[in-house]
């Protein structure tokens, strides 16, 4: 994977525009920090790089395809959306199983280490709808990374988690960096934003007000 | 590959795990079939009707029959198909939230890692077909487990003195005139319709909410008890008003014409929507 290239992207929704004019180009191995209080665009924006909403004007473009044109979701994508969206019915290994299914699937063995990555080997037989906050949001992180996605998408990936559970979260993002994974990540604790990201970007009413890089002292 | 996982999904989650739902056309199958054999041994008690003159086609009928014509005249109110309105609303609600409630949620990740918003739209047509024909199948063997047990014979026939005062019907000298049987089509156009609707009102949840959605199939629905007309598709859904079983009556090839238009329609609209629809909750806007 060569990276993601934003070009000029806007997203107006009911006449509201969410994202004005974003440029912003991302490359593989680096963690993209995104800042911005509640309705600054940071959701919206990964919701247009997975293909789940459709930019009103410009466009993302990922090995060269543009999303939504060329093709219709990253081919190859992790990710962690707000809250985290899985079966109440079925176990936390259930829910991973039903998932990596789709795509060939990772054997029961590997998907306990990833559980027992994320601190929930214990729960793995337990029914998700008897999961706490904290324990729906470590597998939310687990589904996100499970497949070793070439790009990795957390939105707010610390909420509702103790301090171990922040420490595991930064941890495994660490890792999917070092693989090589590009990150984009939103989080309101700016200690952990800067201490993981490489390059943060700064939203405001759907526009980058400020893009740092780290060892940078001045905008650019 | 992806697409019989997307399917293999939609079945395991949108049926299997909601089988709750499924329920209730066999509750309220069981219930009407019960009053249904009540009232046709009342019948058969007062005229002194033999059993043997009744078939399991009497108490299908008491199911789908719907209504005849109805002709606003004064002395002539309007009688409200209940269980046939029942039946049918209550299938639309069991197909009404699933697809919206997935897209948001798990499905949201089966269709990116399924790649394409297609196939994830084409797996829930078939979740919603599959669904609505096993309503049916339902509503179809709880009646029939229903009228073995009440000792009345497996047959297609009808009992027109014993529907005409089940149905109170008025317009005796058009209804039941051609034929006194359920044919094969009169049976089955319910599930047909109603896989057409069920997928419109599916169509429908992408330009406005699931509510507003089951209320316009809702409306269709009241206007077609109301007015016999052939523009009107639930009017195909009811026995009573087939040219088979009514002189004046719908035309069942017009039905399934109706019903492929409806279907047709209803697919590819919706699928064009889906490839520029924003996956996005309404408290996120």
């Amino acid at each position: 994977m060569n990276g993601i290239e934003i070009k000029e992207l806007s997203k107006v929704i009911r006449k509201n525009m969410v994202l004005d004019g974003i440029s912003m180009k991302m490359i593989p191995g680096r963690i993209y920090g995104f800042r911005g209080i509640n309705g600054s665009g940071k959701t919206m924006l990964m919701r247009c790089i997975i293909g789940l909403i459709h930019a009103t004007e410009g466009s993302v473009i990922i090995d060269g395809k543009v999303i939504g044109k060329d093709i219709e979701f990253p081919e190859s994508i992790g990710f962690l959306l707000e809250n985290p969206a899985f079966l109440d019915g079925y176990t936390g290994l259930q829910n991973l199983r039903m998932l990596t299914s789709l795509k060939g699937g990772m054997s029961d063995e590997e998907l306990i280490k990833l559980l027992e990555r994320v601190g929930l080997k214990d729960a793995a037989g337990k029914k998700y709808k008897k999961y706490s906050l904290g324990m729906k949001q470590r597998l939310g992180i687990a589904a996100a990374v499970m497949e070793n996605p070439d790009i990795l998408v957390l939105d707010e990936p610390t909420n509702a988690l103790d301090t171990e559970g922040i420490e595991c979260v930064k941890k495994i993002i660490l890792e999917q960096k070092e693989r090589g994974a590009l990150i984009i990540l939103s989080c309101h604790d700016t200690d952990i934003l800067i201490n993981l990201s490489d390059e943060i970007f700064r939203l405001e009413n759907g526009k980058v007000v400020e893009h740092i890089k780290k060892g940078d002292n001045e905008d650019e | 590959m992806r697409f019989i996982r997307n399917i293999a999904f939609d079945i395991r989650n949108g049926i299997i795990r909601h089988f709750m739902l499924f329920l209730l056309p066999a509750l309220i199958t069981g219930i009407a079939s019960a009053d249904c054999v009540r009232r046709i041994n009342g019948y058969l008690e007062t005229w002194g009707v033999k059993k043997s003159t009744v078939t399991y086609g009497d108490i299908w009928c008491y199911l789908y029959c719907g209504m005849e014509k109805f002709v606003p005249a004064p002395g002539n109110a309007f009688r409200f198909p209940a269980i046939w309105t029942i039946l049918f609303s209550i299938c639309s609600i069991v197909v009404l939230t699933y697809t919206t409630n997935d897209m948001l949620g798990t499905g949201a990740h089966v269709m990116v890692a399924g790649g394409s918003r297609g196939k994830w739209w084409f797996s829930k047509v078939i979740w919603n077909v599959l669904s609505t024909i096993m309503y049916h199948g339902i509503t179809l063997i709880v009646s029939l487990i229903v009228c073995i047990f009440s000792g009345i014979r497996i047959g297609n026939g009808i009992n027109v003195g014993l529907q005409t005062s089940l149905n109170e019907i008025a317009d005796m000298n058009s209804t039941f005139k051609t034929v006194s049987v359920i044919t094969p089509v009169i049976f089955i156009m319910p599930v047909i319709i109603s896989v057409a609707m069920n997928l419109l009102q599916q169509m429908l949840t992408l330009f406005i909410s699931p509510g507003y959605a089951f209320i316009c199939t809702g409306v269709l629905m009241m206007a077609s008890v109301y007015i016999l007309s052939p523009l009107l598709p639930f009017n195909y859904a009811m026995a009573l008003r087939m040219s088979e079983m009514y002189e004046g009556g719908v035309k069942h090839m017009y039905g399934i014409l109706c019903a492929v238009l409806i279907i047709t329609l209803s697919v590819t609209v919706g699928y064009i929507r889906f490839l520029r629809y924003d996956i996005i909750k309404k408290e996120d806007i």
